[in-house]
């Protein structure tokens, strides 16, 4: 059909075919493909020559498929497939080659079902031009049960290839190719399922199978002494399986130069050997001196180039350098996305990788935003048994797991400091109601001291005095009492209950149990504005007693030494909140202070921790209200606490 | 009523006024009270006392600032102070500005029978001013 349809290019068409033919001789896939399909496009587009345009665009899928540019290798089938389903006389096996072959490469691109579906349509030409049993139809159904190995359905795979590789035995005497490809692919699954004794049996067949009729030296040997490398290391027989990648990789060297595509997997696994060695420094060597040829030759492209770049990701992780393992996933992830897309598995695997080193970083939203991308891909791509589809799980599980331990270890922390800041409250506390308590007992002493010296003098009258006089230590002992409850029932108080509070009322009880005698003392001057209308909050009292203790400590800190020592306490009412303003007369918060204010542990005071903000403003969330900061008129802080107005109750409506 | 010696008293719990008020009145004092320091430093100016026992700390006026006022003034009147716990820095600080006697509650001498005698001590002191207008009285007698 080609030596006497002479077209007007014919001489540029015989040269673009032998330069596609050269370039697939030397293994350089892509120019071969580019080649071919420069020949489809210079045949000219009448029905005569639509056949071989359809043959040219089927070869140029091939070279695509090669070399490793799987989009284009199915664009290129697709359409060849087109043209020849549409020629008055259809070439039905020719279709169900490319049919076929389009199902390898969909399976690459990771995508299996269109796979099948593909695989299918050959398959269903096959049986019923071929019969069951011809090797080609034997074919697709190993192709099938390699789908079903990628989709980590490997009983389903192992299944099917058992059947397959019955009628095969029958057929050939358990002596050709197609067996051995059977053999291989059972290999690999058994393998994948973790059982390397049968997997070892199956992949030594096929090798035998494959050296007897091919020789030692050939591709497909080094595949099947490949696999069997891979097994041996799985069982710990670390020498001979590095002994027979070795091999797997000069015979492949050998025969398709230093710089083949399918070189690179075997790289990755002599690097990966190496690397469960604890040999990391030679794996990484080995891996970046030899696996970047490919990377170069295939402009960073080619899908195990992205392999490559994950397993230095995983080396440099080991060797926690993880700034560098972030690179190199990042890298393949780039590559891999482009040539593989963002569903395929592998990408799937490599966001899980990413999330490991920022879960191992401490990067839990990173983490997060991995795990659950990855998860999404696998779960989509991969069965739920799948061993991805089974560490991605346990990693979200891990995450999971940590960001809850890390929120009971904040809250802890937080409970725990709250505690230690309110036994320093408890302190200051008591040095405060030190003052109170005094004066009763003063008043008592000089009652009963007094008594005592008229009773000496002889001017005690029990009649009239005494009375009087044990009524007066009755009145001191109960002010006394009242006191202590008071204070008790703030050490002790119940957080968690929620009654209705009048605020000034609230303020004006810790005020005069703590604060009275201090400020008196250290002659600071109160002024109290409350509100006429009663602020009324439904809350926990002892919570916002609190948050008045610390901010009134805070405001006579702040006075103590200044010539004017105010303190203004406010309290107001508004449509749906109330609340209290505490005022001072002191300097007030700087500007560079102010972004850490409510921060603990950033006190100016030198006693206590530092935490008396931090816990008004924890406090003030807790009861659904806020803290704000503001430059008091008095010219120093202001605090403008916020509270939830009582809702009036229609629970009896 | 007769007394020897007038007192008075300022602090800001009327339950310590009454019990001292009491004490002293049965022991030959005139007392007076006053619950602020500046209800206080009134009585001072318009009446003539022996002694002055004053609580430091106070609402309004201190008790730092009644003393630092009879200076000023010259008030003829011997003072001391009543301090709660914790308040020594306060109460050297009145010793300092001219106080006389410290008396700390809740210590052990802070009976009533010690205030008292302590307060008569006071009492019986003739103050500088006082003495000055004794020397005139004599000489007055001498010339006479």
């Amino acid at each position: 059909m080609k030596a006497n349809n002479l077209h007007k290019n014919q001489r540029l068409y015989n040269k673009v075919i032998k330069k596609a033919k050269n370039k697939e001789k030397k293994g350089f896939y892509k120019g071969a493909a580019l080649a071919y399909i420069d020949a489809s496009r210079l045949i000219p587009q009448t029905q005569e020559y639509l056949e071989e345009k359809a043959f040219h665009l089927a070869k140029a899928g091939c070279n695509f498929d090669e070399s490793g540019d799987y989009n284009h290798a199915k664009k290129a089938y697709k359409e060849s497939l087109h043209i020849m389903e549409n020629l008055p006389s259809k070439n039905l096996l020719l279709i169900s080659n490319t049919l076929n072959n389009l199902g390898v490469v969909l399976g690459n691109l990771g995508d299996y079902d269109e796979s099948d579906k593909y695989y299918n349509q050959a398959l269903m030409i096959r049986e019923k031009l071929l019969g069951t049993k011809h090797p080609d139809t034997l074919q697709t159904l190993n192709n099938l049960s390699v789908t079903d190995y990628y989709k980590g359905n490997y009983d389903k795979s192992i299944s099917s290839a058992l059947s397959v590789l019955k009628e095969q035995q029958k057929k050939f005497n358990g002596d050709s190719l197609e067996t051995s490809l059977t053999l291989y692919n059972l290999g690999n699954t058994y393998f994948a399922l973790g059982q390397y004794k049968t997997a070892l049996e199956y992949t030594e067949n096929s090798l035998l199978i494959r050296k007897r009729l091919l020789g030692p030296k050939d591709v497909l040997v080094s595949e099947s002494l490949s696999i069997k490398g891979n097994i041996l290391f799985a069982i710990g027989n670390i020498n001979l399986a590095i002994e027979c990648q070795k091999e797997a990789l000069a015979i492949k060297e050998n025969l398709l130069g230093h710089d083949h595509p399918s070189l690179v997997s075997y790289l990755n696994t002599l690097g990966g050997i190496y690397q469960s060695q604890n040999k990391l420094e030679e794996s990484i060597t080995f891996l970046s001196a030899r696996s970047f040829d490919f990377k170069n030759n295939f402009n960073n492209e080619h899908p195990h180039a992205a392999v490559s770049l994950m397993n230095l990701g995983t080396l440099y992780k080991a060797k926690n350098e993880l700034k560098k393992s972030e690179e190199y996933y990042q890298q393949a992830l780039k590559i891999q996305k482009n040539k593989l897309g963002s569903d395929h598995p592998y990408t799937g695997m490599l966001l899980n990788n990413l999330g490991e080193l920022a879960f191992i970083k401490g990067n839990n939203n990173d983490a997060e935003q991995y795990f659950a991308s990855a998860r999404k891909i696998l779960s989509k791509s991969l069965q739920p048994s799948h061993p991805y589809n089974k560490e991605i799980e346990k990693n979200y599980e891990n995450l999971q797991n940590k960001v809850a331990h890390l929120e009971r270890e904040k809250l802890e922390k937080r409970a725990a400091l709250h505690k230690s800041e309110r036994l320093v409250y408890l302190g200051q506390m008591a040095t405060m109601m030190a003052h109170n308590i005094n004066n009763p007992i003063g008043i008592i002493r000089m009652i009963a001291s007094g008594a005592l010296g008229d009773l000496n003098d002889n001017l005690f009258n029990p009649e009239t005095e005494l009375k009087p006089l044990l009524e007066k230590i009755v009145l001191q002992t109960e002010r006394l009492s009242v006191m202590m409850s008071n204070f008790r029932k703030f050490s002790r108080g119940d957080r968690k209950q929620l009654v209705s509070i009048n605020l000034n009322d609230l303020i004006e009880d810790i005020y005069q149990l703590l604060f009275v005698a201090p400020y008196q003392i250290d002659h600071i001057i109160t002024i109290k504005q409350f509100s006429k209308a009663p602020p009324l909050t439904h809350s926990n009292e002892f919570a916002i007693q609190e948050m008045l203790i610390s901010l009134l400590s805070n405001a006579r800190e702040a006075v103590k030494d200044k010539p004017i020592k105010k303190i203004v306490i406010q309290t107001w009412q508004q449509k749906d909140s109330v609340g209290f303003n505490i005022e001072d007369s002191g300097s007030g918060i700087s500007k560079e202070q102010l972004p850490q204010l409510f921060t603990p542990f950033l006190s100016s005071k030198s006693e206590g921790m530092g935490l008396g903000l931090y816990f008004c403003r924890e406090i003030a969330k807790d009861l659904g209200g806020t803290i704000e900061y503001y430059s008091a008129n008095l010219g120093g802080a202001g605090f403008k606490i916020t509270l939830p107005i009582e809702q009036e109750t229609n629970d009896e409506l | 009523m007769s007394y020897k010696y007038k007192l008075l008293v300022i602090d800001d719990e009327q339950a310590v006024l009454t019990e001292i008020k009491q004490y002293f009145e049965k022991r030959d004092f005139l007392v007076e009270t006053a619950l602020t320091g500046e209800e206080g430093l009134e009585k001072l100016r318009q009446q003539m006392f022996e002694v002055v026992l004053i609580d430091l700390v106070m609402p309004g006026i201190s008790g730092i600032e009644v003393i630092r006022a009879i200076n000023d003034e010259s008030i003829s009147v011997s003072s001391a102070i009543i301090t709660g716990h914790g308040d020594k820095d306060e109460a050297i600080a009145a010793l300092q500005l001219g106080a006389e006697y410290w008396f700390q509650k809740g210590t052990e001498e802070a009976g009533m029978p010690n205030l008292y005698s302590q307060i008569i001590k006071l009492a019986q002191l003739i103050p500088e001013e006082k003495l000055g207008d004794f020397m005139d009285i004599l000489n007055q007698k001498d010339v006479a």
